[in-house]
């Protein structure tokens, strides 16, 4: 369906959405990388920088919030990020933009949308 | 975590790619790899959910993705649920005899939108626990459009407002939702069912519903009256106007409110009187208020501010470019303290500083013992409390004339305030004046000694209103006020200008006082805190009390009273209780004895008379004794008890020593003393046990006695 090479870190902390969103992704014909949480995010992802990052804003350890920071700041790439928020949770989604997040979407969520969402990141870069 | 949660968890770990596997199965799209792959898993998970515990794994692992996803997957995940015959378990549920059960069953239902349920389910709109019926009326409302029509026909049950919101919102997210008409059910038996009815009327702007509307403004529960002036409101229905005029005044104010703020939006001209003379008619403020409001919202400028205007201002052409003097606003403050130092002052103070060091104890003592005399001596202040007046020809002379100035905290920074006087008698002579040390000293003291506590709450507010306010305030002393508000009415019936207000609050002081004989007395002084000091603090005890308990009270009376007591006996002289009537005249007779107002033998002989033919002088006599002793007996136990407070803290004041030593003094007999003490603190537990309402008393006792 998509560019196999492109590689995508799940960041998300809730295990059954993790393996739906991960199945479908993959089955879009992306490498999938799911990490629990921010503590392994920041220890793994100075190693390889995927294509893009999905992840959740409301975390153990590291908020997405602080990973967009991170990622930002500290690791110095532009990396497209799209952001998983609950519905409703404007404030947190307009901070993420703020920081440098690239899309946004709503829990519960879609995972075709996503994959969508993914698609259309990935053609910008 | 247990070993039965951890094997729950890594079971869904197991169960979820199973679960993705069957959601993004693409059908006739997928390859045949992963058609096989299909038809393995299914047999497979067929073979799992023979076991309950697996089925029941499963279920909550589809529950609980069901919260996140959507859209499509959603569809595909709730069709999963049923293929698999997860429903049938849900089904189980609702037959449980456990209702916590049959809530579960009818959650797992709602949210997998298994609709064959809904048959099932309705039966439980009007369960016996409000969790199930409320759980039920969400399930009945999503499962089928109609849902709504057979709980609000079925419902017999109170709906809250909460549910209302999450019965709204459900049937909001219908796609091509066709509401019924909802008028239907303003007919309905159970209010809650119209209430809900009416807002959903407004919210899916049925305004064809007005006719069945109008009548709700005259039912009985008041939500159901708001509700039905907001859809009035909401749909312009000029018709109801004469309805609404006709009921206002039967109204809570919340309903009144509502109906003038209609008015506003939909009256005319022809309203204005009604609104007019709401200003007359009705004693709320607020809706007076809004009455003139909505008189100004149908005829903007009809009313125009008229109070609280000065009348001495007047419009001055702009090419009049006269200087104006500002007048000095003498009538706010008694004194102007000028601070304001210059250096050869500054000279001057640090000298005045050292001057008043140097002041010892004893001209200290003398200073203030002549301040205080003078104090006595010099008029009291009429408005404010916390102000203080000086006339120069009364401060008496002979005090000492140094410059030295103290302020109120002696001993700390001290300043020598030059202070301008303003007599009241001529506001264009202002003299200013330095004082002496003795004059500040009395300054101050002044201040404080005529500070009253207990004056009337009301004093403060009534200052600088309106009159409607002021009308409002006099109506509430009417209903609210006590002999405290005393003073404060006949202020403002020898002060205020407004003729209406005047006579309503010698109504006012008239419906207080009434026929009480002691209120009359106190209506009649004319210093107010010897008004105040006329209140008894047994009189309230007196009133909330039981028979036994105002025996009790009297004998406290006799061993703590004062003058302001003696009113009350008075008073009492006349009670209807023969019982209570012969106490008070002994009492009144000891107390009038302690106080020397009158001999014990000529209270003895005046009590031979009231009295009946047994009561002995004897008996009196060693009853007057006996109270004596319990009086000093109680003020030794507070005076201990203080004691002990004060060693606590590690600062024991020589005075409450002195006064201990000498009550202590005043009972001879040491044993008899151990007696009175045991005997007033077992009427003290007694009283205690006896009356809960008067279980503050020891503390209202021993504050009172405590000054």
């Amino acid at each position: 369906m998509m560019n196999k090479n492109n590689s995508i870190v799940l960041v998300e902390d809730d295990e059954l959405l993790a393996s739906l969103l991960r199945y479908r992704l993959e089955k879009g014909g992306y490498d999938v990388n799911h990490m629990a949480n921010g503590k392994i995010v920041k220890e793994e992802l100075p190693k390889a920088l995927p294509d893009l990052i999905v992840s959740d804003i409301m975390m153990p350890y590291l908020s997405g919030l602080e990973l967009i920071d991170f990622v930002r700041n500290d690791l110095k790439s532009d990396i497209p990020i799209i952001i998983i928020s609950s519905a409703g949770n404007e404030e947190n989604v307009l901070n993420a933009f703020e920081l440098g997040a690239n899309d946004f979407i709503a829990k519960p969520v879609s995972p075709t949308e996503l994959l969508v969402r993914v698609g259309k990141e990935l053609k910008k870069v | 975590m247990g070993a039965n949660a951890k094997n729950k968890l890594s079971k869904k770990q197991e169960l979820a790619p199973v679960i993705s596997k069957f959601l993004f199965y693409e059908g006739d799209d997928s390859s045949k790899s992963e058609h096989n792959e299909y038809i393995v898993l299914k047999v497979e998970i067929r073979e799992l959910l023979r076991e309950q515990k697996n089925r029941q794994i499963l279920a909550e692992v589809l529950l609980e993705l069901q919260k996140d996803v959507s859209g499509e997957t959603l569809i595909r995940l709730q069709l999963l649920y049923k293929s698999l015959g997860l429903h049938e378990d849900a089904y189980k549920k609702l037959k449980s005899w456990r209702w916590e059960v049959v809530s579960k069953g009818i959650l797992e239902l709602t949210r997998m939108r298994v609709e064959e349920a809904y048959g099932f389910i309705t039966p439980f709109i009007n369960h016996k626990r409000s969790v199930v019926r409320k759980q039920a009326e969400i399930a009945v409302v999503s499962l089928r459009q109609e849902g709504i029509k057979h709980f609000l026909d079925s419902s017999r049950y109170s709906v809250s407002e909460w549910q209302q919101l999450k019965l709204l919102e459900v049937i909001r997210n219908f796609k091509n939702f066709d509401p019924p008409r909802f008028r239907q059910w303003l007919v309905s038996s159970n209010p809650d069912v119209v209430l809900f009815s009416l807002r959903l009327i407004k919210y899916y702007d049925q305004n064809d519903a007005v006719n069945a509307i109008l009548p709700l403004i005259k039912h009985k529960n008041n939500e159901v009256k708001i509700a039905a002036l907001e859809c009035i409101r909401q749909f312009g229905y000029e018709e109801a106007l004469a309805h609404l005029k006709n009921i206002f005044f039967q109204c809570v104010p919340d309903v009144k409110l509502l109906i003038l703020d209609t008015i506003a939006n939909l009256g005319s001209e022809s309203d204005i009187p009604f609104l007019k003379s709401i200003e007359s008619k009705d004693r709320n403020f607020t809706i007076i208020s809004k009455s003139l409001s909505a008189i100004n919202s149908i005829s903007p400028d009809t009313v125009l501010p008229t109070e609280g205007l000065d009348e001495t201002l007047i419009d001055v052409p702009d090419s009049d470019e006269k200087l104006v003097e500002t007048p000095i606003n003498d009538t706010d403050e008694e004194f102007i303290l000028d601070v304001t130092l210059d250096a050869e002052h500054i000279e001057e103070r640090n000298e005045i500083v050292e001057e008043v060091i140097a002041v010892d104890t004893e001209e200290m003592t003398h200073i203030m013992t002549q301040t205080q005399e003078l104090a006595e001596s010099l008029p009291k202040p009429q408005h404010n409390a916390m102000s203080f007046i000086v006339h120069t020809d009364e401060i008496d002379e002979d005090l000492d004339t140094q410059e030295a100035v103290l302020t109120e905290n002696l001993g700390t920074t001290i300043y020598p305030p030059t202070i301008t006087e303003v007599d009241e008698a001529d506001n264009s002579e202002i003299e200013e004046i330095e004082l002496t040390p003795g004059e500040l000293v009395e300054a101050t003291l002044l201040k404080n000694l005529h500070y009253v506590p207990t004056e009337s709450i009301f004093k403060t507010l009534f200052v600088n209103k309106e009159n409607f306010e002021k009308k409002l305030l006099l109506t509430t002393i009417e209903f609210a006020g006590d002999a405290r508000e005393i003073p404060l009415l006949k202020e403002i019936i020898a002060n205020e200008m407004d003729k209406e207000i005047k006579t309503l609050a010698e109504d006012v002081l008239q419906t207080l006082i009434g026929n009480d004989e002691t209120l009359q007395e106190m209506a009649s002084r004319t210093d107010e805190n010897e008004v105040f000091q006329m209140l008894s603090v047994f009189e309230k005890l007196f009133e909330e009390g039981d028979k036994d308990s105002k025996l009790m009270l009297l004998d406290q009376i006799a061993i703590l009273g004062d003058h302001k007591e003696l009113l009350f006996l008075n008073k009492l002289i006349k009670h209807k209780d023969v019982q209570i009537r012969k106490k008070v005249i002994t009492i009144k007779c000891e107390l009038e004895a302690k106080l020397g107002i009158v001999k014990t033998e000529e209270c003895s002989a005046h009590e031979d008379v009231a009295c009946t033919s047994n009561t002995s002088k004897m008996v009196l006599n060693a009853a007057v004794t006996v109270r004596n002793k319990q009086r000093i007996a109680m003020e030794y136990a507070f005076l201990s008890e203080d004691l002990i407070a004060e060693e606590l803290e590690e600062d024991i004041p020589s005075e409450l020593t002195f006064q201990l030593a000498e009550k202590s003094f005043a009972i001879e007999d040491a044993a008899e003393v151990d007696k009175i003490i045991a005997a007033h603190r077992s009427f003290t537990a007694e009283l205690e046990g006896l009356l809960g309402q008067l279980n503050a008393l020891p503390k209202i006792l021993k504050d009172k006695f405590n000054g």
